[in-house]
């Protein structure tokens, strides 16, 4: 079961994200403590910044973005350690030539060496099912296979909460519910962002962006509703 | 845009992904470009186009981290050529040249062809930067080092290497359009690039 | 992408020695312009090639290219000098070459690597910071074959709009989206707590929750 104590939750005080003379997001007052939230909104919502603010690869213009006792504007790199982060495009994440150098790349960043390393890596593998893939040269991974990898370079990491920005758009249906299964078997925190709305339907909480505003904020069943007015609107 | 130092990152991000760019463009086949017969490589121009769009540290870099592969031995270069003899060989000057090629290309356009507010101007200093750098910098290492390496009068190794030059100024008309094209797009590239009417 | 294991009995000589003795083997070379001594340079030269147990067809391929420009090289000199002339420089130049390709052939990619990545290390003091170097190396050879099929993959999808010869059609698809991964590689790589100017070794304290 999740271990919920020694998650500290995510608190955004009055944030607002400026880029070049625009809002991206308004305003925003969100904590975020439950096991599963997903986020969705159209392109160009704001949902991807507001998602990046939450490990610091964005910053707020005005307003604080807080992990447990950590601001992000201060404490980017400690943040990072708890909050994971896996991108849309696998192709983007994956830096290193072999699999196993790929995972072991933010371990070492950590500072781990050695048996300590390879022991995570290992670890990692096992726990996803993708201990074959160990030894492959990172481009010759399928796509499916490619999100997995950046899936287990985040996990390794050991963080406390995993956001996803899209992870399913570039899969076909069957490694989306591979994925999605994946996601669901997670002892930490997901937030999810995403267009598949089937994935989401047991989640806690789903959050509606809409034009840089949190639009709606509750059960997915209501939140779908909401979401399919305003995107035929 | 993120804390720390991201600019950092994305400079070493930048300066791998166009070393592996000048890489790439050695492996996919020849291709002939406008009036030349022959098939030419795309690799100098993989050098022209980090030097034009990374500007002349970045750019430079780039072109070291691909020699350093080469170097320790990776078949890295156009008909997949790699290792230690290619330097020593008798073109070995050419390679060594692309270093301070990309500098020059990427201290030109970046200081004094996209300063230009007149496009006409404005591609043609950054042609002339092309040349100046991709041809006339390459060839003069390139060609005394053949002569040296092989006891050649630089006469002839100059001779020699004429027939490579229509080639390569095509290659520089490329490589000026591409980078022009794709600043325009991507005006944060060089620092301060100024763009006509905006 | 790294090539086959290297084998012989030179894979065992520190790349480093290896390193040195080319050094002092293209200073040598050209100090001795006498053909008996070269000839012996030749022989030597060979004798290390043969070594690292090179199949003799990629061998082929490998100096195809500079067995045509020597012969060119000797075939000059010899018209325009004596053949002693040419004969010296003929053989200096394949000896070089060759010795070369002996060290190449007999060293892994790894070690290559680790011994520039230790001559590299002096120029911390310039700003330049190791861990920095070997991330850019290792992301190069990642992302070649990357590039590669998009570039393949551009050249497709402009042939089939009948695009058949232009250069620049496929470069500026191919530039703009190699700098879009390059913004989005490097916010992967922060998320992922790369520290891109590191403190002097010191490990990460723990986090304290």
């Amino acid at each position: 079961m999740p271990p919920e104590p020694a998650n500290p939750g995510i608190r955004l005080t009055g944030v607002t994200v400026t880029r070049e003379g625009t809002d991206v997001l308004r305003d925003v007052d969100l904590t975020l403590d439950e096991h599963r939230i997903a986020v969705i909104g159209l392109n160009g919502s704001g949902k991807s910044t507001l998602v990046r603010l939450l490990n610091a690869l964005v910053l707020p213009t005005r307003g604080t973005v807080r992990v447990g006792e950590l601001t992000t504007a201060q404490d980017a790199k400690r943040i990072r350690r708890q909050v994971g982060f896996v991108f849309q495009n696998p192709e983007n994440q994956i830096v290193m030539p072999l699999v196993a150098e790929d995972i072991a790349f933010g371990v070492k960043n950590l500072g781990l060496r050695g048996t300590e390393l390879t022991d995570r890596v290992d670890a990692v593998l096992d726990r996803l099912g993708i201990t074959h893939l160990r030894d492959r040269e990172s481009y010759t991974l399928s796509g499916g296979e490619k999100q997995m990898v950046a899936l287990a370079s985040v996990l390794v990491m050991e963080p406390s909460t995993v956001v996803f920005d899209e992870p399913t758009t570039m899969l076909d249906r069957r490694n989306r519910r591979r994925l999605q299964r994946t996601i669901d078997h997670l002892d930490q925190r997901a937030i999810v962002v995403t267009h598949d709305l089937e994935m989401i339907s047991a989640y806690e909480r789903t959050l509606v962006v809409h034009e840089g505003r949190i639009a709606f904020d509750g059960e997915p069943a209501a939140a779908l509703d909401f979401y399919c007015r305003i995107s035929d609107s | 845009m993120s804390a720390d130092s991201p600019q950092t990152t994305q400079n070493t991000v930048l300066v791998a992904v166009f070393a592996a760019l000048i890489a790439a463009l050695g492996l996919v086949p020849p291709i002939t470009i406008g009036i030349v017969p022959v098939p030419i490589t795309l690799q100098t121009l993989g050098v022209m186009l980090a030097g034009a769009l990374l500007g002349p540290v970045r750019g430079m870099l780039s072109v070291v981290v691909l020699e350093v592969l080469v170097l320790a031995g990776l078949p890295l270069l156009a008909g997949g050529r790699g290792g230690f003899g290619v330097f020593l060989g008798p073109t070995g000057g050419y390679l060594i040249g692309w270093i301070p090629a990309a500098l020059v290309i990427g201290f030109l356009v970046q200081h004094w062809a996209l300063r230009q507010t007149r496009p006409g101007t404005r591609f043609a200093a950054a042609l002339l930067s092309v040349v100046v750098g991709g041809i006339g910098v390459i060839y003069a290492l390139g060609v005394p080092w053949t002569a040296v390496v092989t006891g050649l009068p630089l006469s002839t190794s100059l001779l020699g290497s004429l027939v490579f030059i229509p080639g390569d100024l095509l290659k520089a008309v490329v490589a000026t359009a591409v980078a022009l094209n794709v600043h325009r797009s991507y005006r944060r590239l060089l620092g301060g690039v100024q763009t006509a009417g905006r | 992408m790294n090539g086959s294991r290297p084998g012989g009995p030179l894979a065992a000589v520190p790349a480093g020695c290896k390193f040195g003795f080319l050094f002092v083997a293209s200073i040598v070379l050209y100090a001795v312009p006498h053909v008996p001594a070269q000839v012996a340079f030749f022989v030597l030269a060979v004798t290390a090639v043969l070594l690292t147990r090179t199949p003799l067809r990629r061998l082929g391929r490998l100096l195809l290219g500079l067995f045509l420009v020597v012969g060119i090289v000797f075939a000059t000199l010899v018209l325009t000098s004596t053949w002693e002339a040419a004969a010296v420089s003929a053989l200096r130049l394949l000896s070089l070459c060759l010795f070369a390709y002996a060290v190449t052939l007999s060293t892994a990619f790894s070690e290559m690597l680790a011994l520039f990545e230790t001559l590299l290390r002096p120029t911390r003091h310039l700003g330049l910071n190791s861990a920095q170097i070997s991330l850019a190396l290792s992301m190069t050879i990642r992302f070649i074959p990357e590039i590669r099929s998009q570039y393949l993959a551009i050249r497709e999808a402009q042939f089939a709009r009948g695009l058949h010869n232009s250069p620049v059609a496929v470069l500026v698809p191919l530039l703009v989206r190699t700098l879009e991964s390059a913004q989005e590689i490097s916010s992967a790589i922060d998320a992922r707590c790369y520290d891109s100017a590191p403190p002097a070794r010191r490990p990460t304290p723990p986090v304290s929750d």
